[in-house]
Formats: structure tokens, C-alpha cells, sequence
């Protein structure tokens, strides 16, 4: 699957900023930013991204009712979770809401596109 | 003086005597009245001056006046307490034998404290026994002759009112019991009480169970069905397994968690102890436990885990923004860096790396702790465990100069939880290349252990375990030079968690050192049974293989259930089902039938779970029963006949 613009939501500037720079810098995908689920769910309609890497841990609506809520308008939009926290049946959880795959926090910014690319790998494989 | 002599007369006398005592012996309350009732009697009848009973204290071995009939009555004064050997009184408690004297000159056993009275001149004294153990003395005063027949005719006497002080000691001593055991009954906020087995008829319940489950002791013994009534529907099979409801001989299980809900609608969490009491023949016709509530501990628990699960984000947070910064500045994604620069930044990247690491570990211990860990249990092969774990390390191996040797000897497969088995590898071999001095190798080996285990070693030729430090190595945050290896980025977490991943899978861990000369440190795991033994194999060879390794094939199979009945998911009872084929592939042409037999039933079970047929519990109930009875079975160890 062929990824050139992603939407990267995140209620933490810091985040925000290193994510995009890692995903620019090293991953060389455009980047474009949500700062919550609400902006999240314009965003996807303004910029029409190829991929959503969205934070669980969001005040307002948080990571999973957004990850619902843009599943239910846009079905193959590959959407993929970050979280600091986990539990295996979280992870089943997010899976069956129709979630890529998830990616732990702290990330390794080096690492991070390569870990995003394995991730959309597996998922049309299967 | 008047002597009285072995005629009808002394008979008369004798007879009467016993009769008075014997009422005195068995319709008394109290000690005392037994006594003086005994001491008067002996007066009238024996024409005595007066009569007296002593009571032997055992602990300080002091006879004690407990009755003085005639004509002194008072149980004060010297001879109140008589030391064992001394007096006459006393010689004859020590001696055990009695003593007649017509020549009582001995001040220390009455008052001679009238000067006109001449006091007693004859004196008899008679141990009082049970079965050789002295109970105390009786001594009989007069101004007359006694003789011989006296003395004799007062053994069946002295034996009697011997029985009765002991009995009301055994007596005094059983009501103190009981009101100990009311007293603890009463005032301990934990429910005390016994059932039949089966434990649905309560034979005895505290009071604190009207403070506990909000309900009448009086109705609960009237009606049984109230205790499990007040259960939380998803409870009761839970406690009723425990309780041995479905098969009363089964020697119940510990303890067990659950819920209630009292006539209020508040919801509690309880907490039962049970434990069987057994007959002579071993049988279970009883069952004694404690119930205690448990809400606000729960509570606290939590709390607790709220109060991690918060940190752990909060510590988190600012942790990722750090990492990736330095990562991003390491990886030259802002520019070229001076070497002074990039040092730096190395060195805080490292840093963060490891406090990321710590709480990951921190938060890994808590899950223990707090028995949340999940473990995915999977047949493994040693292996693949292995070629997984070292890929990973072969860098930090070679930036230490360290080169790492794999030697697989052991093919069979294990249990465990994929992850967790390379974390545990992965911090041993990491201590073991942090603390090899570079050029070294680091072997890591796998072998069949001569317990039946999959054994893993990693061994290193580093500076080895000091003794001193050796008892405390798999303890929190041990560490043991911390100047050293605090620099090589350990987080004095990794041997503790490691033990409790171990643990928890049923295996174990430890160490071997040389100070100076390097270090094994080791775990073993569970084989699972999977292919058949070998059929070209001596039969008395196969035995005692099988006897070795049937039982860890049994515990691992019972692990796997376990797994497989708190997730309920096909994967998993699709594992048990191939686990248990296997056993039954190894079992059947060898001919163990009682394993066999035990096998077709936890198939059967297993598919029906599978197929949703019939009920689960029913199922979960036969797949429980035969793996007892294989565990229990010759051939497991075990000692069902």
C-alpha cells in the first residue's frame, strides 16, 4: 500500500513535532497534524491523508471513539494506534475495531517509519 | 480412746462412707463443694477430729488446702500450701504412698494454736492418683487409734475423690477453651464456621456473620440455601468447586475470592479460608474455614493499580518526547554534530533509554505483584526461542567484544509464553555480556535437566557471584557492584522479574558461581508432551522416562486448561486438545491404560467445549476429574491403588 501523506493526531505538541519530524526526516512522507479527535476527524476530510497514526490517551474524545468513528466514514482508511500503555486484550480490542496495528510508546524516532511500514505490511497481507 | 476395730460396726462404716462420697462426686457444681462434702464425710463416718483435701498445682508443685471439715475449717494458715516433699503431707505426695501414724507430733499440718487443746495424736494421709499421676492428698486428724484396715478400706475412698478432682480439672479445663473460642469467635470480625462436606449445611457459624452478610445466623441454619443465595450468580461455581460441592470426599482447594450481596443491595467482596478436617481413615467429614470481607482491601488494590496504570502514563509521557528529541539529534536528523556534541547526546539518549526501561520493569514487577500478569502459553521450541532472542542482542554482544555460542541439546518442545521466555534469555544474556571481560564467549545451552525439564544455561567466564552477595541476587533492585553495572545500563529489576516469569510457568531458576572464575546461571521449564517415545526403547527404559516426564506433561497440560478456561477461547482449548492427544499418543501404544482412559476423557470434554455442546460446567467438572485421577495415577507419581 502506498503511503505519501499521513495525519498524525496528538494532544502533546512535543509529540506532534518529533513524530512529524521523524515521519519527514526519515520516513520522507508528508505529514500534516491533529491536535484531538474532533480536529482528527476534519482533518481526514481536508486533507485526505493515506494513513492515521492516532494517540489512545486523549482528553475529550479519546483514541478509540475516534478510531470509530473514522472507521465508520472511512472504511479503508488504514488507521494505526500509539499508546504508552498495554494490555494483550486491549490490543485485541483495538484490533477488532479495525485498527492496523499498534505502535508502544516511547518510540524510537529512527525507528518509527519502519515500524509503521511492517505494521501496513502484515495488515495487507492478511 | 476408743479403737475401732474390722467388725460389722467398720463395715457399716465404710459402706456409708462410700456412699457419701460418691454422691459427693457426681452431684457437685463446684470443686469445693465437692471436697468439703468429701471432707465432712469422712469426719462423720470415720469419727475424726478433723479431715482435709489438698489439690496438687502441677506447674509450681505445691499441694494447696481445697477442704478442711470437723473441727478446723479454715483453709487458711501455713499449711495452706505445702511444698511436694515437704511434711509429712508432702513426703506422702512425693512418695505416692500413704502413711498411718498414731504419733503425730508434726506441727506443720494443724494449728496448734490452743494452748489447752492437745490436738490430734493419729494421723492418716493417702495420695490421691490417676493412673500414677498425682492429683493430691487427703489427711484424715484424730485423737484416736488408727489402724491398718483404715488405711486400707480408704484406697477405694482416696481413688475416687482422686477421679473427681481430675475430672473437674479436665472439665475447668475444657470450659476455659470453649470461652476462649467464643471470645475469639465472637469479637474476630472474620466469620468462623464448619460445615458438613459438601459444604452446604452449616453445623456452626460465628455471630460475625450477621455483621459480615447483613443476615441472621438463625435463618442461615434454618435455611442453607441463604449463604449461596447472597452469592453473586458468577460466583457460585467458583466457590461451590472450592467447597467440594460436586464431590464432598475431594479435599477442597485453599482459598477463593468472591461476592455477595446483602439484603441492602450492597455489593462485598469476601474473602474464604477452608480447610478439611479428616477422619481416621482419612476422609473429609468436616469442614472448617474463616470468611472474611475483603472490600476496602480490594479497594485499596484498586487504587493502587489506578494509581500505576496513571503513572506509568505520566512517567511515560515526557519520557517519549525526551527519547525521540535525542533520538532524532543522534540520528543527524537536524545536522552534522561535533564529536563533543554527539557524545552527549549519546550518552543522554542511553540515559532515557534506560529509565524507559526501568519503568517497564517497575510496572512488570507490579503486574506480578499483583497477579495480572498474562502469560500467552504456547508449546515453544527451544530454538526458535533462542535464534529470536539472540538476533537481537548480537549487537550489544559485539560492541563488548563478546561473541555468543548457541548449543542446542533439547528439541522437545516446552511451555511458555513466547515474549516472556525471550525476556527472561535476553536478561540473562545481556548480565552475562555485561560482566564478560571482552574476547570472552558467552554459551548459551539448552539440555534435557535430569528432572525431565527443558534446561536453559547461559554461562559466562566473568568475574562470578561473590557468596556473600549470592542469597540476594534474584531480590529487587540488587545490583551487585552498582558502580559497574549501573553504567552497563541494568536496572536492578531483570533477575527478579525473570524469577517471577519462571515461577509462574511452573519451572525454575538459579545459579552456579565461581567467584572468579564465572557464572551458570539456569532455568528450566515444562516439556509438553510431543511426539510418542521412542517405541524401539527397552520397556524399562521407557518407564522410567515416562515417570520422569509424565508428571511435567501433566503439570504443563494443566497449565494450559487453566489458560484455556479463563480466556474460553478455541485457540486455546484447540492447544489443550493437541497437548492431550499427544500424552494419549505416547500413553496408549505402551499400553498405561489408566492414562490412556484419563486422556479420552479430557478429549471427549474438550470437544464438546469446542462444539458448544452440552454444559461447560459438566465438561470443565469431567476434564478436572481425570486429570486428577492421571496425575494421582502409578504412573505419575501418584498413589491412587
Amino acid at each position: 500500500m502506498e503511503i505519501k501523506k499521513i495525519l498524525l493526531v496528538d494532544d502533546d505538541p512535543n509529540i506532534r513535532k518529533l513524530a512529524k519530524m521523524s515521519l519527514e526526516r526519515v520516513g520522507h512522507w508528508q505529514v500534516t497534524l491533529a491536535a484531538s479527535g474532533v480536529e482528527a476527524i476534519d482533518a481526514v476530510v481536508c486533507d485526505q491523508p493515506d494513513l492515521v497514526v492516532l494517540d489512545v490517551m486523549m482528553p475529550g474524545i479519546d483514541g478509540v471513539t475516534t478510531l470509530t468513528k473514522l472507521k465508520a466514514r472511512n472504511p479503508n482508511l488504514p488507521v494505526i494506534l500509539m499508546t504508552a500503555k498495554v494490555q494483550t486484550e486491549e490490543i485485541a480490542e483495538y484490533l477488532n475495531l479495525g485498527a492496523v496495528g499498534v505502535i508502544m510508546k516511547p518510540f524510537d524516532p529512527m525507528l518509527l517509519p519502519k515500524e509503521i511500514t511492517e505494521l501496513l505490511k502484515d495488515y495487507s497481507q492478511n | 480412746m476408743q479403737h475401732i476395730s474390722g467388725d460389722v460396726n467398720f463395715q457399716q462404716r465404710f459402706l456409708s462412707l462410700g456412699a457419701d462420697v460418691g454422691t459427693a462426686l457426681t452431684c457437685c457444681e463446684s470443686l469445693e463443694e465437692m471436697l468439703n462434702r468429701c471432707a465432712r464425710a469422712l469426719v462423720k463416718h470415720l469419727d475424726l477430729e478433723f479431715a482435709r483435701i489438698w489439690v496438687f498445682n502441677e506447674p509450681d508443685k505445691f499441694l494447696v488446702l481445697r477442704a478442711s471439715a470437723g473441727l478446723h475449717e479454715s483453709l487458711d494458715g501455713e499449711h495452706a500450701r505445702i511444698r511436694l516433699g515437704e511434711t509429712i503431707v508432702g513426703i506422702i505426695a512425693e512418695k505416692r504412698l500413704p502413711q498411718l501414724t498414731n504419733q503425730l507430733v508434726d506441727d506443720q499440718v494443724f494449728d496448734r494454736n490452743r494452748a489447752d487443746e492437745q490436738g490430734p495424736t493419729s494421723f492418716i494421709g493417702h495420695p490421691l492418683l490417676v493412673q500414677d499421676q498425682l492429683v493430691g492428698v487427703i489427711g484424715l486428724f484424730a485423737r484416736r487409734t488408727l489402724d491398718e484396715e483404715t488405711l486400707h478400706g480408704l484406697e477405694p475412698i482416696a481413688a475416687g475423690i482422686a477421679i473427681g478432682v481430675h475430672r473437674n480439672k479436665i472439665e475447668m479445663q475444657l470450659r476455659e477453651r470453649e470461652s476462649l473460642f467464643n471470645h475469639f469467635a465472637e469479637n474476630m470480625r472474620g466469620v468462623m464456621w464448619i460445615t458438613s462436606p459438601g459444604g452446604l449445611k452449616h453445623l456452626y457459624i460465628s455471630p460475625a456473620y450477621e455483621h459480615v452478610f447483613g443476615r441472621t445466623v438463625k435463618e442461615l441454619l434454618e435455611n442453607p440455601l441463604t449463604f449461596l443465595d447472597a452469592v453473586l450468580p458468577e460466583d457460585r461455581p467458583i466457590l461451590l468447586r472450592m467447597m467440594g460441592a460436586d464431590d464432598p470426599h475431594s479435599k477442597p482447594a485453599t482459598d477463593v475470592e468472591y461476592r455477595i450481596r446483602r439484603p441492602d443491595g450492597e455489593v462485598r467482596w469476601l474473602w474464604t479460608r477452608a480447610f478439611p478436617a479428616l477422619d481416621e481413615n482419612g476422609e473429609v467429614y468436616q469442614i472448617c474455614g474463616v470468611t472474611h470481607d475483603i472490600t476496602e482491601k480490594k479497594e485499596v488494590e484498586k487504587r493502587v493499580s489506578e494509581f500505576y496504570s496513571m503513572v506509568s502514563h505520566e512517567l511515560r509521557t515526557p519520557l517519549t518526547s525526551i527519547r525521540a528529541a535525542l533520538g532524532l539529534i543522534e540520528g543527524g536528523m537536524t545536522g552534522v554534530l561535533s564529536d563533543d556534541t554527539s557524545e552527549l547526546i549519546s550518552i543522554a539518549r542511553n540515559e532515557s533509554d534506560r529509565l524507559i526501561r526501568l519503568i517497564n520493569d517497575i510496572l512488570d514487577m507490579r503486574k506480578m505483584e499483583a497477579g495480572k500478569l498474562q502469560l500467552v502459553l504456547l508449546p515453544l521450541e527451544p530454538k526458535s526461542v533462542i535464534v529470536r532472542t539472540l538476533s537481537s542482542l548480537r549487537s550489544f554482544a559485539q560492541e563488548n567484544g563478546v561473541e555468543l555460542v548457541s548449543v542446542i541439546d533439547d528439541e522437545r518442545e516446552f511451555l511458555g509464553d513466547d515474549d516472556r521466555v525471550v525476556q527472561v534469555l535476553t536478561n540473562l544474556i545481556s548480565n552475562a555480556i555485561k560482566f564478560s571481560p571482552s574476547g570472552n564467549d558467552v554459551i548459551i545451552s539448552v539440555e534435557p535437566a535430569e528432572n525431565g525439564r527443558v534446561r536453559f544455561s547461559v554461562i559466562d567466564r566473568g568475574p562470578g557471584i561473590p557468596p556473600q552477595q549470592a542469597h540476594k541476587l534474584f531480590g529487587l533492585f540488587q545490583q551487585l557492584d552498582s558502580s559497574d553495572s549501573r553504567a552497563r545500563g541494568g536496572t536492578g529489576l531483570g533477575l527478579a522479574i525473570s524469577k517471577a516469569i519462571v515461577e509462574r510457568l511452573g519451572g525454575a531458576i538459579g545459579f552456579r558461581s565461581e567467584f572468579g572464575a564465572g557464572s551458570t546461571f539456569w532455568f528450566e521449564l515444562n516439556p509438553v508432551a510431543a511426539q510418542p517415545l521412542i517405541e524401539n526403547q527397552p520397556l524399562r527404559d521407557l518407564l522410567s522416562e515416562y515417570a520422569r516426564l509424565l508428571p511435567l506433561w501433566l503439570k504443563s497440560l494443566a497449565f494450559l486448561l487453566d489458560s484455556a478456561r479463563s480466556t474460553g477461547s478455541d485457540f486455546d482449548l484447540n492447544q489443550c486438545l493437541n497437548n492431550v492427544r499427544r500424552i494419549r499418543g505416547s500413553a496408549e501404544p505402551c499400553g498405561f491404560e489408566e492414562v490412556t482412559e484419563c486422556m479420552v476423557a479430557i478429549e471427549q470434554a474438550l470437544m464438546a467445549l469446542l462444539a458448544d455442546e452440552g454444559a461447560a460446567d459438566d465438561s470443565w467438572r469431567s476434564i478436572d476429574q481425570a486429570l486428577t485421577q492421571a496425575t494421582n495415577s502409578p504412573l505419575a507419581g501418584g498413589n491412587n491403588t
